[in-house]
């Protein structure tokens, strides 16, 4: 130390009264707190100092320039200066001569410099909020995608989804012959169309496929108001009910089939007939979804319960949904008038396309954009806490520049400042993260992302991670600024991070913060729980068949090929003699259509020998291998024999279900029934001979219904359009994929067969439901690592402040379980409040996840009292180790610690 | 080495014995004291204006300085600062304890073996 004490050498005088080194200590206290109060109190003294320090700078500066520097360099070097070697231009206060935004920047950059002089804190803080304000991001692109961006129609808002309705039934698809009288008698629909879409062998390619294609009537690009990309699209007059005139083909198969070739001269074969190529479709047009290939059809179809098309329309200008129902209603009424029976439908339901198209995801996504808010706010709540403990450190420096004057709304300013600077950190993290997330989500999500939503992160996502961003800076920096606008008095003397009564007050707050916190994770594990739980009884669901080991190659025979029973059995049972053949396989079977394979028919029968329809069952064409390849009992009477040929009596076998449900004596072998629409043996009946075990058919979470099996010998007509030969083996299915497909290629080059492993398809019927347990899961994971963070944090810092007075019990001989336990119990005053107070709210939050459920409650007593024990083991854990850490520390050590 | 008043400060008073000192002559503004006592001790101390407005106010509050508005030798409006009789009496008996401080020290310094 430089003592320069020589020059008062002359100037000593004999020793004085009272000075300030002999005044005991907190006397000089109470004097510095009383001056430094009458300092803050006064605006006209606030005043006087500001505009004293202004003259300082401008002395210096005149200095500077005295000493030869221009007179820029010589304000900045004042302005340096003047914060000499340390802090004290953050001192800075309200000087009113500058400009707004030039605070606003000054603000920044002693909000990032502050931030600095702690990295570890910034960056977990960055990226706490990072990883919400991503995934809030993330999920809000998806909502964008599918829920708030328009179709990519013009005007997509007047584009309506029509479908017949009866009392029992309000989206039934619209026969073909009602369809045509919509089109021709609706005024209030500018335009209007039916279509469908069903996988259908494609020749002409560089390979025969397997692809969607779509049968449209005249008017169904006119509803779109999509022209073709090149070429033209169909003329009215080129639909006809072949639906082979013409074809319109996708962008993609035009340039992955086709070549990219020039489109004159370009021909497809489509069942049977050379189809010249007339246009291809813009890139981005994928309506119906997945279509490859379009063609210009009309039904002639007669028969007004034939539900076969879907149907959209665009509303005429200024016409309404309700005005369309209301000139459409009347006309189904006059229909059922005059035709009674012939008809079943007893209106019309109209609905926006796109509300229409979303509505398998909206209510997937509402949650998981609720789940991730939830996140987020775990995310800020941490940060809160966090900011407050920092914040009662920090009194020492609020109160030195509250001393030199910077007023409340200034204090309150910088902190807040600071906050918003960790918050636009996180927000810019945020959205790369939410970039790749996107990404992510895409991929995960497969088909549970309608297949028209283009999600990106894209203007008005990027608007909301700023509002996600703002909304983020307003909770974590509120209550550090509350803090700062505070009352500071005594944290100059107090070295700033000493427990006053307004200590007591942030304690308070932060417990409230840290219940918070464990609330809101406990309503989202609740509700991840309820969602795993389903998946879980789900999986452990007995689907009624075998899928593992089963390979199936599923094809469509082309009609003009294969014109009758006999070519159509003759191609079946070749390959399945083929298939049997193959060395490691043990049985082959085929059935249309396959369980969880997507297909489906469904038809009403009657019974023995009577007219009216006893009920409706799934119809099945079956060989009689296929039980013993999937696995399916035979619970009574007996299988399909050798004896039951095209020319014997036709038989049937039923499932369980359908006995129930049609007899329920059990008495079913003998009756008689004859459904009058699915094959060309409308009018025969068919006696039951064997009752087999149910199966789940359309999807895992759908119980199994009543069905029938009708014997592929006898009605082998559904084959064609869509059949699944079924192959199980004792070798790995790797092994014998390549000799199954080579099979197939052999037995008609022209029929290309798709291979999928049937429990992949099991599997993928579950794709939804799997999606949103991942995701919710994931987030609900996030919530309680944060929450558990957030817990830890405060409860450390908690200890940190209390280490004296733990050393001073320990010291006194407090054991350290009890001193552990203090801890303990100190956390669980909010943890436990926040966990009654998170089963409340989950109690009402789980209600809106009841559709996702499968056989569990949404208050399921077990996933609630598992998630809140996790939580309590989880608190307890993140609460015992800076217990543990307390008594560790020698009590001397604590003592002198301060 | 430079000396910020920072730490200077942590023997209460010293800053303020300072001040004092520096006003004995005659009335100086906020900057030419901070300046004086830079230059008197050879760019030793520096004086952090985040300690030296505080300290002028708590010495204008205690009575010890006289502050007034006036005009500085190139014309700028600044707060000149003035011993108080009552000042002058503190600098008398500050700056004698402090040697009898400083005495103290030396003493005990001196019988540490080097």
């Amino acid at each position: 130390m430089v003592c320069p004490g020589g020059r008062y050498k002359q100037a000593a005088t004999p020793p004085s009264r009272t000075t300030l080194l002999h005044r005991p200590m907190s006397s000089i206290i109470r004097t510095l707190r009383r001056r430094f109060r009458s300092l803050i109190a006064g605006q006209a003294l606030d005043r006087e100092l500001d505009e004293e320090l202004r003259s300082h700078v401008e002395l210096e500066t005149e200095h500077n320039i005295g000493r030869g520097m221009s007179p820029d360099d010589a304000r900045t070097a004042a302005l340096r200066e003047f914060g000499g070697l340390t802090r004290t231009r953050e001192y800075a206060r309200d000087s009113r001569g500058v400009r707004p935004l030039e605070e606003l920047g000054r603000d920044l950059r002693i909000g990032a410099r502050s931030l600095r002089r702690s990295p570890a804190f910034t960056v977990v803080a960055v990226l706490t909020l990072a990883l919400g304000i991503g995934i809030s991001t993330a999920v809000f692109s998806l909502v964008d995608g599918v829920l708030l961006r328009p179709l990519p129609y013009p005007q997509a808002d007047r584009l309506v989804r029509l479908y017949e309705r009866d009392n029992s039934h309000d989206r039934m698809a619209v026969a073909g012959a009602n369809a045509n009288d919509i089109v021709a008698t609706s005024r209030k629909l500018s335009a209007v169309a039916y279509y469908n879409r069903w996988p259908t062998t494609v020749l002409g390619g560089d390979r025969a496929q397997r692809v969607p294609v779509a049968s449209v009537s005249p008017g169904f690009f006119s509803v779109l108001q999509v022209g073709a990309l090149r070429g033209r699209l169909p003329a009215a007059e080129e639909a006809t009910p072949e639906g082979n005139a013409v074809a319109v083909v996708s962008n993609r198969f035009w340039q992955n089939s086709l070549g990219g070739a020039d489109i004159t001269n370009l021909t497809l074969r489509l069942d049977g007939a050379v189809v010249p190529v007339i246009g291809v479709m813009p890139a981005n047009f994928d309506f119906p979804a997945g279509a490859d290939v379009w063609v210009p059809t009309l039904d002639e179809n007669p028969y007004r319960t034939a539900h076969n098309w879907s149907m959209i329309g665009r509303l005429a200008p200024g016409a309404t949904i309700a005005q369309v129902q209301a000139e459409l209603d009347p006309f189904f009424q006059r229909l059922k008038a005059s035709l009674g029976k012939d008809v079943d439908a007893e209106g019309i339901a109209v609905v926006n396309l796109h509300d229409d198209l979303a509505q398998r995801s909206r209510s997937l996504l509402v949650i998981l954009m609720g789940a991730v808010g939830l996140v987020l706010l775990v995310a800020c709540v941490n940060l809160a806490s966090a900011n407050l403990a920092r914040g009662e450190a920090r009194r020492q420096e609020l109160a030195m520049r509250s001393a030199l004057g910077a007023g409340r709304g200034r204090l309150v300013r910088l902190v807040f400042t600071e906050q918003l600077v960790v918050a636009m950190l996180g927000g810019a993290v945020g959205v790369v993260f939410a970039f790749l997330l996107t990404r992510a989500l895409l991929v995960v999500g497969g088909t549970t992302v309608p297949s028209y939503a283009e999600v990106g992160v894209n203007g008005r996502v990027l608007l909301f991670s700023a509002a996600a961003t703002a909304v983020a800076a307003l909770l974590i920096g509120l209550a550090p600024a509350w803090q700062a606008g505070g009352d500071l008095r005594g944290a100059i003397a107090g070295g700033g991070d000493r427990p006053t009564a307004r200590g007591g007050g942030s304690r308070r707050l932060r417990g409230i913060l840290v219940g918070t916190e464990v609330a809101l994770a406990l309503a989202l594990l609740v509700g991840a729980g309820l969602l795993v739980k389903s998946m879980q009884t789900l999986l452990a669901q007995d689907i009624g068949f075998r899928s593992e080991g089963v390979l199936t190659a599923t094809v469509s025979l082309p009609p003009s090929e294969y014109r009758d029973s006999v070519q159509i059995m003759s191609y079946v049972d070749r390959t399945l003699a083929t298939l049997r053949s193959l060395p490691g396989v043990t049985a082959a079977g085929v059935i249309s259509p396959i369980p969880m394979g997507g297909g489906g028919g469904n038809t009403a029968f009657a019974a023995d020998g009577g007219e009216d329809f006893m009920g409706y069952a799934d119809y099945r064409v079956v060989d009689s291998a296929v039980f013993r390849v999937l696995g399916i009992p035979l619970r009574e009477g007996r299988n399909f024999g050798p004896a039951d040929n095209a020319g014997a009596p036709h038989v049937a076998l039923v499932n369980e279900a359908f006995v129930k449900k049609f007899w329920p004596d059990g008495k079913v072998i003998g009756h008689r029934i004859r459904p009058p629409g699915m094959d060309s043996h409308g009018k025969d009946w068919l006696t039951i001979v064997g009752v087999v075990g149910d199966v789940r058919q359309s999807r895992l979470d759908a119980p199994p219904a009543p069905a029938m099996y009708v014997n592929a010998t006898q009605r082998p007509e559904n084959l064609l359009g869509d059949a699944t030969f079924v192959v199980s083996s004792g070798l790995s299915l790797a092994a014998i994929t390549a000799n199954v497909r080579d099979v197939f290629r052999e037995m008609d080059p022209n029929v290309p067969a798709r291979l999928q492993p049937l429990d992949e398809m099991v599997r993928g019927s579950l794709a939804d439901r799997r999606f949103s347990t991942l995701v919710l899961g994931t987030f609900a994971a996030l919530a309680l690592f944060l929450a558990a963070v957030g817990i830890y944090g405060v409860l450390a810092y908690s200890v940190a402040r209390r280490q004296k007075e733990i050393g001073l019990r320990m010291a006194l001989g407090a054991h350290q379980a009890r001193v552990r336990g203090m801890v303990l119990a100190d956390a669980m005053r909010w943890v436990l409040p926040g966990i009654v107070v998170g089963l409340v709210a989950a109690v009402a939050l789980t209600r809106l996840l009841r559709s996702m459920l499968y056989e569990v409650s949404a208050t399921d007593p077990i996933v609630f009292i598992a998630v809140a024990l996790l939580l309590l083991f989880v608190a307890a854990l993140a609460a015992w180790i800076p217990a543990r850490r307390a008594t560790r520390v020698s009590p001397m050590l604590a003592l002198r610690g301060d | 080495m430079a000396i910020l008043t920072d730490r200077l400060d942590r023997i209460q008073g010293t800053l303020d014995m300072l001040i004092l000192r520096t006003l004995r002559d005659r009335a100086m503004h906020g900057w030419a004291i901070s300046h004086h006592i830079r230059a008197s001790s050879s760019e030793a101390l520096q004086v952090n204006q985040g300690a030296l407005y505080p300290a002028l106010h708590r010495l204008e509050e205690r009575g010890w300085l006289t502050a007034d508005w006036g005009v500085s030798e190139n014309n700028r409006r600044a707060r000149f600062y003035a011993l108080t009789d009552e000042g002058r009496q503190q600098l008398a008996d500050q700056t004698s304890d402090w040697l009898a401080f400083v005495r103290a020290v030396h003493q005990v310094m001196q019988l540490t073996p080097a």
